[in-house]
């Protein structure tokens, strides 16, 4: 295995001490096929403690590492250094992008997280049916669980909602990390919660402010066709939103 | 757990417009840009020729279709681009009232251009 | 260590250009040509309007003949142009909202520029020599 050395160089900013952020550029031996996270967390055990990012499983599965890495939002654990290296083999990592930054890589979860709730992201149930008295099963067919199963598997990372261009422009769209959620529930047969989300949904920071760059679909580290959901939702949204009360 | 609600509820009808419009468009400007451009290659436009294409009611309709689909399509169109600009979206409604004023003032402007065509003079000079 | 100054930047987000991608430089380049389109129209008007205004019949023909000129031809190639671009993605954007070939954006994307171009191009083939004549 060839060791080289790369530099790391990285957003900074505290704070309480710090007017404004800076670049930190850290020294990082690397073997191939070491993830930027590795990188990171040398760094933090090694040389400068008080660094902070977040991370978790160094897996893929937990969304926790997502940040701008050579100018795009990526998952640190799953982007290999050498990979990423620009023309000066450094590594540039910033914080993601259209959520404000709090301490170095951090960044402020809360507008991401209040607008996934408003997509009421739960199971609704048919609210004319009577609580059931036994146990009962609410099995999918196969055929129809393919149509969610892309959508499921949403890791709650962020990358679509720091790439999404609209996002950046106008703070209220609800952004595709939303968008896709819904869509996890709207394509669900079981569901009944049409109504609820429809407020949000159809709405003019709902579907209607995508304008299908796809750069959410193109930057899901899990390959959600995420542009494809919020499409659909759209079609369906149209049988809502020009009806009685659709609103202008 | 309902927190506060980001925007307002609707905005179907102008996307689906902007949609249906965009169809229409597609065919009248092909039509337009063909009998402005190419249907006479090279012959002059004159005053006269338009006058002898309006009278037949197939061109006429093509004319005045373009011109409302079109101004509806553009300003339908200047109003996304507009709410989308952070800060301006709580004014929608004005933004909207503003655009249809200046939509129907557009139109009845390029039905007054159609007019000396048809009735040999337009329907209001400013002087 | 080493610590480098940083170019001041807003505090909620770096350079949007930088997310970049096709569809959304296509989504960018559609509203460009959309708002110049737009102020094209009202010149059209404004130009067509006054010229009847001015006095009827022959100031139309007057204007409409320097609106022919050669310099007004290639201003019409140019407007072609952003015509083509606009309805042609414009298309591209219809299939998406019916749900076709979505995931084939990029090929439907350089396929519908593909048809602009043949569009444009042979525009100025049969355009250009009005030009030169």
């Amino acid at each position: 295995m060839a060791e080289s050395t790369v530099t790391f160089r990285v957003f900074r900013y505290n704070p309480v001490t710090d007017e404004k952020p800076y670049w930190a550029l850290y020294p990082v031996t690397v073997e191939p096929g070491d993830p930027v996270l590795m990188g990171l967390m040398r760094i933090r055990e090694e040389q400068d403690g008080s660094l902070a990012f977040r991370a978790s499983c160094r897996s893929g599965i937990c969304g926790s590492d997502a940040m701008v890495i050579a100018g795009r939002s990526r998952l640190a654990c799953k982007t290999q250094i050498l990979h990423v290296l620009n023309a000066q083999r450094e590594v540039v990592v910033e914080p993601l992008r259209n959520l404000s930054y709090v301490k170095d890589l951090v960044v402020d979860q809360t507008p991401f997280w209040e607008k996934f709730y408003q997509v009421d992201p739960w199971l609704h149930e048919d609210p004319l049916s009577k609580p059931p008295t036994t146990e009962r099963l609410m099995q999918l067919p196969e055929s129809e669980f393919d149509d969610i199963s892309k959508a499921s598997d949403c890791i709650f990372c962020q990358i679509c909602y720091s790439e999404c261009p609209v996002n950046g422009m106008d703070r209220a769209f609800l952004g595709p990390q939303a968008l896709i959620k819904a869509f996890r529930f709207e394509a669900d047969p079981r569901d009944h919660g049409t109504p609820d989300r429809a407020r949000t949904l159809n709405n003019q920071e709902g579907v209607w402010k995508c304008r299908t760059t796809f750069n959410c679909t193109l930057s899901c580290p899990k390959g959600i066709p995420i542009t494809k959901g919020i499409q659909a939702l759209k079609r369906e949204m149209l049988t809502v939103g020009l009806g009685r009360g659709g609103g202008v | 757990m309902r927190q506060r609600q980001y925007g307002t509820t609707g905005g179907a009808w102008p996307w689906l417009l902007q949609r249906v419009s965009a169809v229409f468009l597609l065919v009248l400007i092909l039509l337009h840009l063909w009998i402005e451009h190419f249907m006479h290659l090279g012959a002059p436009i004159t005053f006269a020729s338009v006058k002898a294409r309006l009278v037949h009611a197939v061109f006429a309709v093509i004319d005045y279709g373009l011109l409302i689909v079109v101004v509806f399509h553009g300003l339908n169109g200047l109003r996304t681009v507009l709410l989308e600009i952070p800060f301006l979206p709580h004014r929608s409604r004005a933004i909207t009232i503003g655009l249809w004023v200046l939509g129907v003032v557009t139109v009845i402007f390029g039905m007054d251009i159609l007019a000396p065509f048809l009735w040999g003079r337009p329907w209001f000079v400013l002087k | 260590m080493r610590t480098e100054p940083m170019r001041p930047r807003p505090r909620r987000a770096q350079n949007a250009a930088a997310t970049y991608r096709t569809g959304s430089w296509a989504w960018l380049l559609h509203r460009i040509t959309g708002l110049l389109i737009l102020v094209y129209l009202y010149f059209h008007l404004i130009v067509l309007s006054s010229a009847i205004w001015a006095g009827g019949m022959t100031s139309f023909n007057r204007t409409v003949a320097s609106l022919t000129t050669p310099p007004f031809i290639f201003a019409d190639l140019a407007l072609f142009a952003l015509i083509f671009y606009h309805a042609l993605n414009g298309i591209r954007l219809i299939f998406l909202d019916l749900g076709w070939w979505v995931d084939r954006q990029q090929t439907v994307f350089w396929g519908m520029m593909t048809i602009a171009a043949l569009l444009w191009i042979s525009t100025a083939i049969v355009m250009l020599p009005l030009a030169f004549r």
